[in-house]
């Protein structure tokens, strides 16, 4: 009897670590980028590309290692769009065709890239959580390295002049884009997760200190900074009609901001956190909830419509010519397309995306 | 209910630990683990001692009479063996109960370690919604994961110059100190050729299972199961239970 109950109790314990220790492989949500009519989904295991208009598999990029290959950052796209920068989990950033195949690969990184590249007509600069900005020619040649020392989750931005980095270890770098040397480096207090929104010399982040702040681009002097609810994951979106900063926090507040000083214009209180910045297009503001919502909203703060969806949405809706674009993190679907009025145009299953996966690797 | 009771309080009490040790990672797993296994001491101590009673129960001539007695019928058995138990004033749920709490609190503590280690966006969403909050979030992220040659949040390879591969000494260490828990852990053979199969598997089973998730997973993981296996070993040595000699002996004691 009592052998029994040591036997039960170990395959308990197995089942029950094993099933624990599956959720280790679940790390973020699926990052979605389009150009020329194709859409590009990172989505775990799979870079998927589908066509535009109506979410037609065309191929799948599993990756070249012996390791599970891992993405979830949305491929970033070159300004002439020929080259496609997918970074994954292991540690490995591929340069793509846009018909998938590989072009070049660089595993120097010894983390995860949680964060899009940033890709220029020059460079590509691939923040990793190892700590360092890995920047490469756009043949995926090295051609610097900057090493902040603390973990690299948002995607840097440039002027042409400096690039900003932003890192989980509180600071924000100003860097030489030539060669990675540091302009400037200000500590805010808390962790900087998202891209930061540059605007007029003016940078705008959200930090886990839960606070928005301006800074002066070219010397790094803070100009405001306004409080929160929670976390601020990512950047703000600026409207330039109205010099207005929208942004949504982790305690679920969305935010109108005045953008020369920070003021609070007006906040929405809805249901779930907000960790993608708002999506912007002709006065209309579309933002993500973890709840599975999609809030559109005009910019005076009049409810235009709400779309929900199976699953959470963390990331920015993506404007396209014709569509708003919504990948949900664990839903039954892998990207759901909707119209600007809020209407389902086209979705695509996890299981029929899963089904062309495998029958294409036949 | 189960993260509000045990998870909760177990990963806040390891970010306080995390801020009282300097911010370091890997040194508060090991002090939370050494704390939790000095709390549930007294627990492990009963579950010995009960276990220990019903052991020397199996070898009472008068419980083998009884067996031989009612062999054909299990139903009397059952009731001779409570009746015996109550003559003998032994509980036999006191080494059960015991070992449910310490699978409670042993879960918990995995729980709680794996949700602390955050080292993706959807895990430090999930930690952001655990943390209280009397925690100043602002400073606690990003926690330092650099523990020794580790990163906690990353499976472990130690990499020596001259040797192409990295060797996964934590793996190892987790592989070998399970096998010695398990060996001090599993009851002596006293069931027969069956109990001793089922000793075996598990001293086979579990340094083996546990190798794989070392290898696997996050490093501060392994680090947990590796305090908490010499934890185990340390606690019956004291109690005197932990034979040396028959740990390294392969097969049942």
């Amino acid at each position: 009897m009592k052998k029994r109950w040591w036997l039960f109790l170990l395959f308990l314990s197995s089942a029950l670590l094993s099933a624990c220790g599956s959720r280790l492989g679940a790390n973020s949500w699926p990052g979605v980028s389009a150009a020329d009519g194709q859409v590009y989904v990172a989505a775990g295991p799979a870079v998927y590309a589908l066509t535009e208009d109506n979410g037609r598999f065309l191929w799948a990029f599993t990756g070249q290692d012996e390791k599970g290959f891992s993405a979830y950052a949305a491929p970033a796209l070159s300004p002439d769009h020929t080259l496609l920068v997918v970074g994954d989990y292991g540690g490995v950033l591929y340069g793509l065709t846009p018909a998938g195949d590989v072009r070049w690969r660089f595993a120097a990184a010894e983390s995860h890239y949680v964060a899009s590249p940033l890709v220029t007509a020059q460079a590509v600069y691939a923040p990793n959580a190892d700590g360092t900005l890995y920047a490469l020619d756009l043949n995926g040649q090295p051609q610097w390295a900057f090493h902040a020392g603390q973990p690299l989750w948002g995607a840097p931005v440039t002027d042409g002049q400096r690039l900003y980095l932003p890192s989980l270890g509180h600071h924000l770098y100003a860097l030489n884009p030539q060669n990675g040397a540091v302009v400037w480096d200000v500590d805010l207090g808390g962790a900087l997760a998202g891209q930061p929104t540059l605007q007029d010399g003016v940078l705008y982040v959200g930090t886990f200190a839960k606070e928005i702040v301006a800074l002066d681009a070219a010397s790094g002097k803070i100009l405001w900074k306004t409080p929160a609810t929670g976390w601020v994951w990512d950047g703000p979106t600026y409207d330039p009609t109205t010099d207005t900063l929208y942004v949504g926090d982790l305690g679920g507040k969305f935010f109108a901001l005045d953008a020369k000083t920070g003021q609070q214009r007006w906040a929405e209180q809805p249901d779930g956190a907000i960790v993608g910045r708002p999506t912007l297009a002709d006065g209309v503001l579309y933002f993500p909830t973890e709840d599975g919502a999609l809030i559109a909203l005009s910019v005076d703060d009049k409810p235009r419509w709400q779309y929900a969806v199976q699953g959470h949405l963390y990331a920015s809706p993506l404007l396209t010519k014709d569509h708003l674009l919504l990948a949900p993190y664990k839903g039954e679907n892998l990207v759901i397309a909707l119209d600007l009025d809020g209407r389902m145009q086209w979705a695509l299953p996890v299981k029929q995306a899963e089904a062309a996966l495998k029958a294409s690797k036949k | 209910m189960w993260n509000t009771l045990i998870v909760d309080p177990m990963l806040n009490s390891l970010l306080l630990i995390y801020q009282l040790v300097g911010h370091n990672f890997g040194l508060a797993i090991i002090v939370f683990t050494l704390l939790i296994r000095l709390l549930v001491y007294p627990l492990t101590k009963q579950q010995l001692q009960g276990a220990e009673a019903m052991q020397k129960l199996q070898q009472d001539p008068r419980w083998k009479k009884i067996q031989e007695k009612y062999k054909n019928d299990r139903e009397r058995l059952a009731q001779e063996q409570m009746r015996f138990y109550k003559e003998l004033g032994i509980n036999p749920f006191a080494s059960c109960l015991p070992a449910i709490i310490q699978f409670g609190v042993f879960f918990g503590l995995y729980y709680a370690v794996i949700m602390g280690l955050a080292h993706a966006p959807i895990e430090l969403i999930n930690l952001s919604k655990h943390i209280y909050p009397t925690f100043d979030t602002a400073k606690l992220i990003p926690l330092q994961s650099h523990f020794l040659w580790m990163d906690v949040s990353r499976p472990e390879f130690l990499h020596i110059p001259g040797i192409p591969f990295g060797i996964p000494t934590l793996a190892i260490l987790v592989g070998i100190t399970s096998y010695m828990q398990s060996k001090v852990m599993t009851p002596a053979s006293g069931g027969g050729q069956q109990g001793a199969m089922m000793g075996q598997m598990m001293t086979i089973y579990m340094p083996l299972f546990l190798f794989y998730l070392t290898l696997t997973f996050p490093s501060g993981l392994g680090l947990y199961f590796l305090i908490s296996n010499l934890a185990t070993v340390v606690q019956y040595a004291m109690m005197g239970k932990a034979d040396l000699k028959a740990m390294f002996r392969f097969g049942t004691k």
